[in-house]
């Protein structure tokens, strides 16, 4: 069952259109990683599943219930959110700036120090939140997100800011939610390797577009495994190998071939030599998770 | 009820009220320096002369009084980039009439101070006539209404923009403005159109004075109804643009 859907979901500002026709489906237990570049349009999609933006066109779904104006707050009361940056008000302490949440959600008190536990704010709780260092706001962020235990749990680029040890302990915080409390995590992030760590599902999205989106497993098939092949006349050599029924395509100055057993390329660098092609290099290649990300968005996977 | 509460706990430790309230005490002073003459004549007509004064100077100074006000009640979302969170918790409407709720419940007890000040200034200057108290309830009346209309207009700003700069300028000239249109009764249409003007457009004491005879003299005035309609017509006007506003805004 998909928590989150959207059918042809679409949002334009200006002239721009910022989200294009999107099909995003979420699983339920599911962490699913929301991937793409800077200005992809992450954010703003985010922002519409909230009701924070209007889409253009398009509709959207959660739980089951269309996302409009009636449902809204009855949906966004098993939700929990953190976008962008964290809210905060900076006079009020960490446990104060709970308070606040736990009001307006009408949640008992002992809510405050369960969440101020789970991001491990305890010690900090009577400080002022405008004396907290980044990492400390962006962990009573994901606190007020946590308070009511919410079912699913929206995260834009939770790690933005975070000292590596940091990005450590909310990575695992959010791997953990799943099994913890039986949430569906849907996290953004710009880091391919940050979502290969922590999502079990994937969607790319590139100028608005949704690229790709399936099992992490399924991102991993495309990094198979391949032959390249540099011979001392690659253009005769690949008619040679198509002849024989292989799928030989250049590859700047290798030839790619799809992965062969072992006698299978011995018999390819046997037809090769009989045919006068010397033979200069033969190497076992697999693509990375960087250079399909390359491939469905034209940018470098760290963008 | 939560929403209210919640936007009483927000202000925790701002102290939104002294910024107002300092205000409150310069016009307080200024009245009483306006006000304090020996001259029997004017003593005996002083309570009429507070009536005569007071809405002269609010007309000054409530425009900047309620900028102030409606700035501190909203930046603290702007600064804390809060409308994200809040927008997810509750309607936007809700924040909206919480908001409107705590600057009434402000401006309301600034009201109750500044008539129970007028009163005790009377008093203490030696006035030897009698506060009419219709005259007084209907200047209360007044002064909370357009006070109210004027906080919700710079309510509506402070919320839309986030460069509270542009509000407060807003305020600040909403005063100058109110000064001129207290002595242009000669276009009634330009006071009754713009909520700064409303203090002088429901002005109901006159003054007669000539250069032969430099004497004050003060007389009530019919009560300009239509002012007070049109500052009521203002008050609902800025409530609903601002509440619709925010619920329409995307954060």
């Amino acid at each position: 069952m998909e928590i989150i859907q959207t059918q042809n979901l679409c949002k334009r500002y200006g002239n721009a259109m910022r989200v294009n026709r999107l099909n995003l489906k979420v699983p339920e237990g599911s962490i699913y990683g929301f991937l793409g570049p800077n200005g992809a349009g992450k954010s703003t999609t985010l922002k519409m599943i909230l009701g924070l933006a209007h889409p253009t066109s398009g509709k959207i779904q959660v739980f089951s219930k269309p996302m409009d104006a009636h449902n809204r707050l009855s949906i966004l009361k098993k939700v929990g959110s953190l976008i962008e940056s964290p809210s905060y008000y900076a006079h009020l302490t960490g446990a104060e700036n709970l308070e606040i949440v736990r009001n307006l959600r009408g949640l008992p008190a002992s809510q405050v120090d369960e969440a101020l536990r789970l991001v491990r704010l305890e010690e900090q709780r009577d400080k002022p939140a405008g004396h907290y260092s980044l990492g400390m706001k962006q962990r009573l962020g994901l606190a007020a997100a946590l308070m009511g235990r919410p079912k699913l749990l929206i995260l834009d680029e939770p790690t933005n800011g975070l000292d590596p040890s940091g990005i450590q302990e909310m990575r695992e915080l959010i791997k953990s939610l799943p099994a913890q409390f039986g949430m569906t995590v849907l996290v953004s992030s710009h880091l391919l390797g940050e979502i290969d760590q922590m999502a079990d599902h994937v969607g790319i999205i590139h100028q608005g577009e949704l690229v790709f989106q399936d099992s992490l497993q399924a991102l991993h098939t495309h990094s198979r495994h391949h032959l390249a092949l540099r011979t001392t006349d690659n253009r005769a050599a690949m008619g040679i190998l198509k002849g024989a029924g292989l799928s030989a395509r250049p590859d700047g100055e290798f030839l790619q071939l799809d992965k062969l057993s072992d006698r299978d390329t011995a018999a390819a660098a046997r037809l090769l030599v009989e045919n006068q092609i010397g033979l200069l290099r033969i190497e076992e290649r697999q693509k990375s998770l960087e250079d399909i990300f390359l491939e469905l968005t034209g940018k470098a996977a760290s963008l | 009820m939560n929403t209210f509460s919640t936007e009483w706990f927000k202000a925790k430790r701002r102290k939104l009220y002294l910024a107002p309230a300092a205000l409150l005490v310069i016009q307080l002073f200024w009245l009483f320096w306006a006000l304090r003459d020996p001259d029997p004549e004017v003593i005996a007509q002083g309570y009429l002369l507070i009536l005569y004064n007071a809405p002269l100077i609010n007309g000054i100074m409530m425009p900047t009084i309620m900028a102030v006000l409606a700035s501190r009640l909203a930046d603290v979302e702007h600064k804390g980039q809060t409308f994200k969170l809040l927008n997810t918790l509750q309607r936007p409407s809700s924040l909206y009439w919480a908001k409107a709720g705590c600057g009434a419940t402000y401006i309301l007890s600034f009201c109750l101070i500044q008539i129970t000040m007028l009163l005790l200034m009377g008093r203490v200057l030696g006035y030897t006539d009698s506060p009419d108290l219709w005259a007084y309830g209907l200047y209360f009346a007044q002064t909370l209404v357009i006070s109210l209309e004027i906080f919700l207009l710079q309510l509506d700003l402070s919320l839309g923009v986030r460069n509270q700069a542009f509000s407060l300028g807003v305020g600040l000239c909403g005063s100058m403005a109110g000064l001129f249109l207290m002595f242009m009764p000669q276009w009634p249409l330009l006071r009754l159109l713009t909520p700064w003007g409303h203090f002088g457009a429901t002005m109901f004491v006159g003054n007669m004075w000539s250069a032969e005879t430099p004497v004050i003299s003060l007389y009530y005035m019919p009560v300009d109804w239509v002012g007070c309609f049109m500052a009521l017509v203002g008050l609902v006007l800025f409530a609903v643009v601002g509440r619709t506003l925010l619920a329409r805004k995307e954060v």
